[in-house]
């Protein structure tokens, strides 16, 4: 475990199946997952190209986390491998965390009424194992990375494809 | 954790259960296995089945008319005696014969099989008719052997064309990642289809062509690989028999006559061609999976084929490979009991006299029951399966189950079938289910078994256990078994394997002590220098352009290409198709598979779309050619071809335990009147998509979301 972990996106490999949130929302027993893949539908381009972008969007683990800055409760902390962890005791479900996030990733959960994110699986990888939507990608698109290079990279592509999909037009249903 | 098969689809990928408190907590690739912990949506949705609304809890039995949803509940002994009970009158007064039973197979098929032929009924059909059945067929009649025997080797293709099977999104697991680290290792990947999908987003180059028509691309591509000699003349001298016929036949089928046809230029399809000669032998044009497309859609399998057969791709690294591995074979409870000796309802085998294998044509069936021609049908038992979902035109089968006397659903949840059924017998999900050893056939053929790994949940049994106890009150106790063990160590007979051996991984490898060549020998061999032509099935050990048995039966080899109809105005064509996020119509209810893909929407082109004033979101009401309707919102599609209206398959659902899924989307099959008499000219199949439907702008926009 680096500061740098993050779990890292390769379009190259995404078949838009979900499997991903699913494999979340299944392993932390949610009916949201706590990462989101954003894909929409396929459609004709130029030159008979078809086009499709879709992104895994989920906490970069930040090591000046703005959502821990946001806090204006304290609820949020770094652990032991500088990830940003929210406290439900503390937290009051205000939403500040997810609006000081660049790509906005924590949620309120409409159950408990705090804030939840992505810990990277903190419990399956204190037994060894990677994350659950990293392990259960059927197609190979995500990968746990370390190093700065690749955390910065990542980073980067995550708030460009946030600001993308946010410019253009609103999502359809998607069938 | 418990290693077992994955019951979500047909696909039965090995997976590891990992449970907690009895219940599943996830379920993910067996990394032993298949090297990855990667599983599809479907298969990660497991534990949510296992909460599902949609199962069943116990067996019921109908108190009510057909389809009014009154039941009573029955305790198993009474559901099972009941049901022999009215078989065993029905035989008695009918025949063995007028039995009738379908399914989606699974580990189960080889128990319903032999339950079959131990009651003496020729009557087992499969989904095939409306799934792969001219895939199947085409393979036959050209290679001697069923699609099964062959492999895509893709690992070392060079150039892989994929028409109309959208591998990446109607997908199987183990395929999708073959095919993207063939791409990625510098495999070109051509998608020929009517809609942009997710495969062609992934392809190098992506042919948009007009549906019903890819007969007519297929015959121009033959046309060009023999008029431009860039066929392997040494191949086809070897190993094609009939050549001759082949190259008269497409000498018209002219690059630019099938330009007109496909909406294609005819430049494309020349390109295609010469690209496919510079990669042959390292080809794979894909033969197609779910194939139940159009009345053409058996010839275009088999020029599909063809087109391999030019390219010399039959037995060369990166093409199609014949499963030479030993491969495994369990005793079957089938081989028990004798074939019984009376003609099949559906004309397989004398009034369809060329038809391979014995998955039969389901709605030929359906059709003797209501004409009684050759002989009624009185009983159907369909087993993980839902005709009235998966075969067009429910009103018309409702109309002709009405002939049938008893409607047994064996399924473990709900279904339109399980609902108009008279007796339902609910089977335990996978997850809760020890299941007959499956053999897995290719190039690292294994044993594979489902095991429990949590207990049931509700009072359902396992299936095989079902049709042992049936079989075991008419008569048959030799399909009894007491437990999965006993099952398990009666298949493995003969094997040399215990049961124990499944233990460290859930799958037993089937010993191979050939010398296998490496993949660089096996690509260096396949380079035209391959020492040893493939030896074909066939009566000439070739493939055989001519099919002498189907030309006996009145059906031609080489079958002119049919111009199709051209939708215009507010008419389109209605297509269908899969997600990897659905199976079927059988897990719209799961709330993760909800979640992620809640209902179906009508694709249509947007130069259609514009030019009826429907804008992206809108609600359209769509009318088949009968008059029944329905509204859907509207997806307006770049790069569509304009004939075409798309809609997923398996939406719509009604019942009221399917609290999800109820009055979500449309139910394409309900859009195909006639459509159990829309069939394959050649093979019989089921064409599922020469149907036509009419758009109309809904009144009040985006009324409902």
């Amino acid at each position: 475990m680096s500061v740098w972990d993050c779990i890292t996106f390769d379009p190259g490999r995404c078949i838009n199946c979900k499997a991903c949130e699913i494999h979340c929302a299944v392993w932390h027993r949610r009916e949201q997952p706590l990462g989101r893949h954003a894909g929409g539908l396929p459609r004709g381009g130029e030159g008979g190209r078809i086009l499709l972008e879709t992104r895994f969007f989920t906490c970069m683990h930040c090591q000046h986390p703005p959502c821990l800055r946001a806090c204006p409760h304290g609820a949020i902390s770094l652990d032991a491998d500088g990830l940003a962890r929210i406290s439900a005791d503390a937290c009051t479900g205000c939403g500040a965390c997810a609006r000081a996030c660049p790509t906005r990733i924590p949620f309120v959960d409409p159950t408990s009424g705090t804030a939840v994110k992505c810990d990277l699986c903190a419990d399956r990888r204190a037994a060894g194992e990677l994350p659950a939507c990293v392990a259960g990608c059927p197609s190979g698109a995500l990968s746990l990375t370390g190093g700065r290079e690749s955390w910065q990279t990542a980073f980067r592509d995550s708030i460009r494809a946030f600001t993308r999909r946010h410019a253009g037009p609103a999502g359809q249903p998607d069938a | 954790m418990t290693y077992s098969l994955c019951g979500m689809c047909g696909a039965r990928c090995p997976v590891e259960v990992h449970c907690e408190n009895g219940e599943p907590r996830w379920v993910c690739g067996n990394r032993k296995l298949t090297g990855s912990q990667g599983l599809c949506p479907r298969g990660a949705a497991s534990p949510a089945l296992y909460h599902d609304s949609a199962r069943l809890r116990g067996p019921l039995i109908r108190t009510g008319r057909r389809g009014g949803g009154s039941w009573r509940e029955a305790d198993w002994d009474e559901a099972l005696d009941y049901v022999a009970e009215r078989l065993r009158h029905i035989m008695a007064r009918h025949g063995s014969e007028s039995v009738l039973l379908s399914e989606h197979p699974g580990p189960c098929s080889d128990m319903a099989r032999a339950f079959m032929r131990a009651i003496g009924s020729p009557n087992h059909c499969t989904h095939d008719t409306s799934c792969a059945h001219n895939a199947n067929q085409a393979s036959f009649t050209l290679t001697g052997c069923g699609r099964g025997k062959l492999r895509y080797d893709y690992a070392h293709c060079a150039l892989l064309v994929l028409q109309g099977r959208n591998a990446l999104e109607a997908m199987n697991t183990g395929e999708a990642r073959s095919i993207l680290n063939a791409r990625d290792a510098g495999c070109r990947l051509v998608c020929i289809d009517v809609r942009p999908t997710v495969t062609g987003a992934h392809a190098d180059e992506s042919i948009t062509i007009r549906p019903g028509t890819d007969y007519a691309f297929n015959l121009a591509i033959l046309h060009t690989l023999i008029a431009k000699e860039l066929y392997d003349a040494a191949f086809v001298h070897d190993c094609v028999r009939d050549f001759d016929a082949l190259r008269d036949f497409v000498r018209p089928c002219s690059p630019a006559w099938a330009a007109g046809e496909c909406d294609v230029p005819a430049e494309t399809i020349i390109a295609l061609a010469e690209r496919l000669a510079d990669a042959a032998p390292h080809v794979i044009w894909h033969g197609g999976w779910m194939t139940a497309r159009y009345t053409q859609s058996f010839m275009t399998a088999r020029s599909a084929l063809l087109i391999n057969a030019l390219l010399g791709s039959y037995g060369a690294a990166g093409g199609l490979l014949f499963n030479d591995a030993p491969q495994p074979s369990l005793r079957t409870l089938a081989a028990l009991y004798p074939r019984p000796a009376v003609k099949r309802a559906d004309g397989t085998g004398w009034r369809r006299p060329s038809l391979a294998g014995d998955s039969g044509l389901l709605q030929e069936c359906l059709l003797a029951a209501a004409s009684g021609v050759p002989y009624p049908i009185k009983a159907y038992i369909a087993t993980a399966h839902d005709p009235l979902t998966a075969l067009p035109d429910p009103e018309t089968q409702r109309n002709l189950l009405a002939a049938v006397d008893l409607l047994v659903a064996v399924t473990p949840v709900w279904s339109a079938t399980a609902w108009h059924s008279d007796v339902i017998l609910p089977a335990h999900i996978w997850l809760e289910q020890d299941a007959p050893i499956i053999a897995r056939q290719g190039a690292r053929p294994a044993l594979l078994m489902q095991r429990a790994a949590v207990p049931p949940r509700h009072n359902t049994r396992p299936d095989w256990w079902i049709f042992g106890e049936l079989a075991r009150r008419l008569g048959h106790s030799r399909l009894s078994f007491a437990s999965a063990e006993e099952l398990w160590n009666f298949q493995l007979q003969g094997t040399g394997l215990t049961i124990s051996d499944f233990a460290d991984s859930g799958g037993a490898a089937v010993a191979d002590t050939r010398q296998t060549p490496s993949p660089a020998q096996a690509r260096a061999g396949g380079d035209g220098g391959m020492a040893q032509r493939p030896r074909f099935p066939t009566p000439s050990g070739r493939i055989e352009v001519i099919c002498d048995a189907w030309e006996a039966g009145g059906i031609r080899s080489l079958m002119p290409y049919m111009p199709v109809r051209r939708p215009s105005g507010n008419l389109f064509r209605l297509l269908t198709g899969r997600d990897v996020r659905h199976t079927q119509a059988r897990t719209q209810n799961n709330a993760q598979l909800h979640r992620v893909l809640p209902e179906n929407c009508a694709w249509i082109a947007a130069e259609r779309a514009d030019a009826l004033g429907i804008r992206d979101g809108d609600r359209i009401r769509i009318t088949a050619a009968n008059g029944h309707s329905g509204e859907i919102a509207v997806r307006r599609t770049e790069g569509m071809h304009p004939d075409a209206l798309f809609m997923l398959h398996g939406f719509g659902h009604r019942l009221p335990m399917e609290h999800l899924a109820a009055g979500r989307g449309l139910a394409d099959q309900e859009f195909m009147p006639g459509g159990l008499a829309t069939a394959d000219a050649a093979s019989g199949g089921i064409a599922l998509q020469e149907h036509f439907v009419t758009v109309a702008p809904c009144a009040a926009r985006n009324g409902r979301g």
